[in-house]
């Protein structure tokens, strides 16, 4: 235990990306907890018509309330780590997919490597983003895990792509035969062996999957499809535009939600780049970074 | 002769994966369709009556027994999928329920100039853009201009298109009132080719396009940039400096030609994706293209012409990748002559 810690603490200040990426990501934690600490994530907060529609930001409301009476801020966090739960949960699923996928076509080779590396190829070029629409619309009522479960479906290709091609480079190892010669099933070898040095290409995969789930998901809430019942950060704003805030000009609505999904975004890309160079050293020395 | 018969292959086999990705696609959207509830014939039915056209119980059946016929629905699943296919390929796909009878593939014509418009020029000048100004901050790269300019348009290439599209439009059109709030062109004009009206619309398409834009040029930027500066390091650069070849030559001729056909590939890949963000911007902007119609349909579960705009996306984008990629034959000189 002691030993990952030391390792984590390596990795976080031999890179400043990484650095910089997670204390994004503690930061945006560390707002939604305050935020439900302090009873902003109380039910009453949010109940429309708790308080008057369109109060401008004061000392009880730092964003105001929106049309329907409610404390902004406090749609904003719920919101947010609504949204930032159904991202993850769904670039879980994705990425456990997307692992399976790309571990067993790409270290079984043959035909079944051709039809899913087929299929990985082709949703990704085909847009999705209607076929999700058209599920959720006509799916109904719909709660979180399922949500989750129908975003995760369309976004395991780009993380089963990058995993696919580590793995064929990784199968050609000589420890892989060494492994073999020594009598390991091929289970065996893609758990134990494989697995372990894909993990980087995994937690970027991860990190992608969480960002594509939240795009997609903000998305269909800001023209007003998905949940419902659930406060979201896109369905908060679809309320906002259709409900007039662009013509009102009102800034403190528009603009809280959009910059808690950048930065998100953006910590989580950061990381990203910063694992990459960590991991591809060589990659490192070039950009001398 | 040997560097032709490759090409062909080359051509060949797109093609031939391209004519199986799009089967699949369909048969994708195929599936979904069966699998979701509703009754198109139904809803076929509920909308002749609500025009006002009473039918008996005889006429009734009759009229369901047409649709039927068409798409096979008294059949088993295969024949459907057969009935749907050559629906598909005849570009008969039903009428509109909400906009009764319009056959669905004439609002799409409608609505697809617009479209194409939009997103295809957008994904292009965004393609170009952002190559041409990551080139150079990779080519400058000691400099901290180039190192502050990557931050930033790091930060930019998050931004989804449709906040784009909202703060946009909150400050430019709302605030300052500089641009139309939505809409392809004044209500005022007609359509026609004349100089005003073609202003017109590009004042109109200003602010959507600069959604789509913004965000991919910096993503463009960032991916050109990450396959640049390894190049930049590469023997045959250095070999090339040493040769005392000009500045400017190596950039062009040695730098920029390799890094671009990966991008050539990415544009491929990234239409899709576009296409997706771009809907969403429609719909924002009220534009007057197939995602806009897509979304509209959708809150009003107009059967038919859902199907019909997801089909017609996906086969331009799938299309248009193919071409893109068909362009490798122009700017891979391996394929040309053979090599592998």
């Amino acid at each position: 235990m002691k030993i990952i810690l030391k390792k984590l603490k390596n990795i976080m200040f031999m890179n400043s990306k990484i650095l910089i990426g997670v204390s994004i990501i503690l930061f945006l934690i560390i707002f939604i907890i305050v935020g439900s600490i302090s009873g902003r994530t109380d039910e009453k907060m949010i109940k429309a018509g708790a308080f008057n529609p369109l109060l401008p930001p004061s000392f009880h409301h730092p964003l105001g309330t929106d049309i329907l009476g409610r404390d902004y801020l406090s749609v904003v966090i719920i919101g947010f780590s609504n949204s930032l739960l159904i991202g993850i949960l769904a670039g879980t699923i994705a990425t456990a997919i997307s692992v399976v996928i790309a571990l067993g076509g790409g270290y079984k080779g043959g035909i079944i490597d051709e039809a899913l590396s087929f299929l990985t190829n082709a949703l990704l070029i085909i847009p999705l983003w209607p076929i999700i629409a058209v599920i959720i619309v006509y799916a109904g009522k719909i709660n979180m895990i399922n949500m989750a479960l129908i975003l995760s479906l369309f976004s395991w290709p780009w993380a089963s792509r990058t995993i696919r091609a580590q793995v064929l480079s990784l199968k050609e190892r000589p420890y892989i035969d060494l492994a073999r010669v020594s009598g390991l099933s091929d289970i065996e070898i893609m758990i134990k062996e494989i697995l372990p040095n894909l993990m980087p290409y995994v937690i970027v995969g991860l990190s992608n999957s969480i960002v594509g789930a939240i795009f997609a998901e903000v998305g269909l809430g800001i023209i007003g499809l998905g949940q419902a019942e659930v406060v979201t950060l896109g369905r908060a704003i679809y309320q906002c535009i259709t409900m007039g805030a662009l013509s009102l000009g009102a800034y403190n609505l528009l603009i809280p939600p959009i910059l808690l999904i950048v930065l998100t975004f953006l910590s989580l890309n950061i990381l990203n780049i910063g694992l990459d160079e960590y991991f591809n050293p060589r990659l490192k020395r070039i950009t001398g970074k | 002769m040997i560097g032709r018969k490759k090409m062909i292959c080359f051509i060949l086999s797109k093609f031939i994966n391209y004519l199986i990705t799009l089967l699949f696609s369909f048969t994708l959207v195929f599936i979904l369709f069966r699998l979701i509830p509703g009754d198109p014939v139904r809803m076929y039915i509920l909308r002749l009556e609500q025009q006002g056209i009473y039918f008996g119980e005889e006429e009734i059946k009759g009229v369901a027994q047409v649709y039927i016929r068409k798409f096979g629905l008294d059949k088993d699943i295969f024949t459907q999928y057969i009935c749907y296919l050559r629906n598909i390929i005849v570009g008969d796909l039903g009428v509109s329920f909400v906009d009764f009878p319009t056959p669905v593939i004439n609002l799409l014509k409608q609505r697809l100039p617009w479209t194409i418009g939009l997103l295809g020029l957008s994904a292009i000048i965004a393609w170009i853009i952002g190559n041409t100004i990551g080139a150079l901050i990779s080519w400058k790269r000691k400099s901290r201009i180039s190192d502050f300019l990557f931050s930033f348009f790091l930060i930019f290439s998050q931004i989804p298109y449709y906040f784009v599209a909202l703060t946009l439009l909150l400050i430019l059109a709302y605030t300052f009132l500089l641009f139309p709030r939505g809409g392809a062109f004044s209500p005022a004009l007609t359509p026609s080719f004349d100089i005003k009206f073609i202003m017109d619309v590009l004042y109109h398409a200003f602010l959507p396009s600069m959604s789509i834009i913004i965000t991919s040029a910096c993503g463009w930027i960032i991916s050109m940039r990450s396959l640049m500066v390894p190049l930049l390091n590469e023997d045959y650069i250095l070999f090339a400096k040493a040769k005392g070849l000009k500045e400017r030559r190596i950039f062009v001729r040695y730098a920029i030609r390799n890094a671009l056909l990966p991008q050539v590939t990415g544009l491929a890949l990234s239409l899709g994706f576009t296409a997706s963000g771009s809907y969403i911007v429609e719909a924002i902007f009220n534009y007057p293209g197939v995602g806009k119609l897509f979304i509209d349909s959708l809150s009003l579960m107009d059967y038919n012409t859902i199907q019909c705009c997801i089909l017609l996306t996906m086969f331009l984008v799938l299309t248009a990748s193919m071409l893109i990629e068909l362009l490798y034959v122009f700017i891979d000189p391996r394929i040309r002559y053979g090599e592998r």
